[in-house]
């Protein structure tokens, strides 16, 4: 019998030996992922709705999930989160697309500057046209609006420039965009803010070459303000909501965004020795799991599906650093400590007890 | 004739009120008003004068024609912002000071502080003056604490042991503009709240706030957050106002 290169392969290449002979629980599709990371390593996530759910289960597992933009410890966490501070790193929302992450890298660093004017509502509150729905009430001026853009702005700077790993979750290729100036919006306006005009909105399918190129300006940028970075690339398993390609099934135009991340995804990890990718499309979508990864309306992932995810990506990111299940909680600074325990005095809501106010009685 | 009653109830700024009826000031003979300290424990030892269920008890002997007013957690914007933060921080209120920030202050966004106040009324002691409303006849208004003192310096001299307790000496003052944001957005949510639930809000008495909206000194309190008596007579013939407006008709 002669000898061929499938015979040196290991179990992982085949699929009955570790797709359909597996039981589902334990497929593990990861092919090569050489990144390690520690409980100190500073992970930075961003990316479209199931990017959330990486850096929830990051920060339970004791990770340092680094988050720059955490909302001022004065209010409670739960008042931060229900504003989303630490949804993401920074309060940038859903970054649906290659084109927007690579537009909020310039913007940051002040070399695009998007022509689009605030959106204001009927009751007269302000929406950031590129975070539209991040305040929940929204801003209460153009003016407020601007300076927690800047402040936001500042946080992304600060971000990029002292990650260890970003973690990069691509979502969709469709988007719309500026006739202006080209700068493309999270959501469609005129959906969650703003005012749709087809004379300054055109739609924007991104193609394999726009995605590819988009992320390797970014990268570029990203290593040049912080040349140690790393990044993980993830194509999220979630459906699209809806279509806008001309004549195209919602179904289509899924597979076909989800395919050019993909690609896109693979492109840039071998033309780069610092981009890894993550199977969390795989995991999800594979038939290995019967569709069970899927909620009900066949677009949200179950907790079981993220919990499979996440086991993987530890067991490979954290490797030997994770001794027993989850790593012990980061230590926090003396100047962590102490902001802890201001937050704490203001969120047990004393009534302070201002006896002294007697004191002025009769005087 | 009978007389109509104010129960007044509430937490520490209740001492100016209780100077001002100290100082028997003319207000209409057909009012009656009683003012009680809210009970509560500190240091192991109860203080006040009236437990929450007592005034609700109090409440309930009341007639439609009387009033129940609050002053109930009126210091929470001081507790939030009177110490100096670490992280210096502003809000961006055209109204309150023209949209200034303080150099190097992280700015809070107004909705975000705005549904911390709300969601703390409306999940704390919002809950009171609701039980108040329930058992009562009588009407229920609520009151907006004083505002805020814009003398840091009278503020350090005589902050109250809480604030001494955690700091204010090393840390320092809040600046005024920035506290004087907090407690707008403090009595807007009570405002609101009123409106959702037919209570009577009650902003500061006409003439206490000088220009720039703070608390003017001769209603300082000697602390660093509450006013005085005099204010307090302010704040009695300011309710004694509505009721004699809502006075029922003459038999």
């Amino acid at each position: 019998m002669s000898d061929h290169p499938y015979r040196s392969l290991p179990p992982k290449a085949f699929w009955r030996k570790s797709v359909a002979g597996v039981a589902p629980q334990d497929v593990d599709p990861v092919g090569e992922f050489t990144l390690k990371i520690t409980p100190e390593t500073k992970v930075a996530t961003a990316g479209s709705c199931f990017a959330q759910h990486i850096a929830r289960h990051l920060k339970a597992s004791g990770f340092n999930y680094y988050v720059v933009e955490d909302g001022h410890p004065l209010l409670p966490e739960q008042v931060r989160n229900a504003n989303n501070f630490g949804m993401f790193s920074a309060r940038y929302g859903n970054i649906y697309t290659a084109r927007q992450l690579l537009q909020l890298f310039e913007r940051a660093y002040g070399r695009f500057e998007p022509q689009e004017e605030p959106w204001t509502d009927p009751d007269g509150t302000v929406r950031d046209p590129f975070r539209p729905a991040v305040q929940p009430g929204n801003f209460v001026s153009p003016g407020e609006m601007l300076a927690d853009r800047a402040q936001h702005l500042a946080a992304v700077r600060r971000m990029f420039e002292t990650l260890d790993v970003f973690v990069f979750t691509l979502g969709l290729t469709e988007c719309w965009r500026s006739r202006a100036d080209g700068a493309v919006f999270p959501l469609c306006p005129g959906v969650e803010g703003g005012t749709f005009d087809p004379q300054r909105h055109l739609f924007f399918n991104q193609r394999f070459a726009d995605v590819v190129n988009d992320m390797r300006v970014f990268l570029a940028g990203l290593r040049a303000v912080n040349p140690a970075a790393q990044v993980i690339l993830t194509v999220s398993p979630v459906p699209l909501m809806a279509t806008a390609a001309p004549g195209a099934h919602v179904l289509a135009a899924t597979t076909y965004s989800k395919s050019v991340l993909r690609v896109a995804a693979e492109t840039l990890r071998l033309e780069s020795g610092f981009v890894h990718y993550f199977p969390s499309y795989e995991i999800i979508t594979g038939a290995f799991n019967r569709g069970r990864y899927f909620a009900g309306d066949l677009r949200n992932v179950t907790e079981e599906g993220v919990a499979h995810v996440m086991r993987l990506f530890l067991k490979h990111a954290a490797g030997e650093a994770l001794p027993t299940g989850a790593p012990a909680p980061r230590q926090p600074s003396a100047a962590e400590e102490r902001e802890r325990m201001l937050v704490e005095q203001a969120a047990a809501f004393v009534e302070v007890e201002c006896e002294e106010a007697k004191l002025d009685r009769g005087s | 004739m009978t007389k109509r009653h104010v129960l007044i109830v509430g937490d520490s700024h209740i001492y100016a009120v209780m100077s001002a009826l100290d100082l028997k000031p003319e207000l209409p003979s057909d009012l009656t008003f009683e003012a009680l300290r809210n009970a509560t424990e500190k240091n192991g030892t109860m203080i006040g004068d009236v437990t929450v269920d007592g005034a609700i008890e109090r409440a309930a002997k009341l007639t439609a024609d009387d009033l129940v007013v609050t002053l109930y957690r009126g210091n929470q914007y001081n507790t939030i912002g009177l110490i100096q933060h670490p992280r210096p921080f502003d809000l961006l209120m055209q109204s309150v000071d023209g949209g200034q920030i303080q150099p190097g202050a992280e700015l809070i966004p107004v909705q975000m502080m705005r549904s911390h106040f709300a969601g703390t009324l409306r999940g704390g002691y919002g809950k009171i003056m609701l039980r108040i409303q329930a058992a009562t006849p009588a009407r229920v208004a609520c009151v907006a604490p004083p505002a805020p003192k814009d003398d840091s310096e009278h503020i350090i001299k005589g902050a109250e042991t809480f604030f001494r307790q955690h700091g204010i000496a090393d840390f320092g003052v809040t600046a005024a503009p920035v506290r004087l944001k907090l407690w707008t957005l403090q009595q807007q949510a009570l405002a609101g709240f009123c409106e959702e639930n037919g209570m009577i809000f009650l902003g500061n008495p006409p003439g206490t706030r000088n220009e720039a909206g703070f608390l003017r000194r001769r209603y300082y309190a000697e602390d660093a957050t509450h006013a005085n008596g005099p204010y307090g007579v302010l704040f009695l013939e300011q309710i004694a106002r509505i009721m004699v407006q809502d006075a029922p008709a003459a038999a």
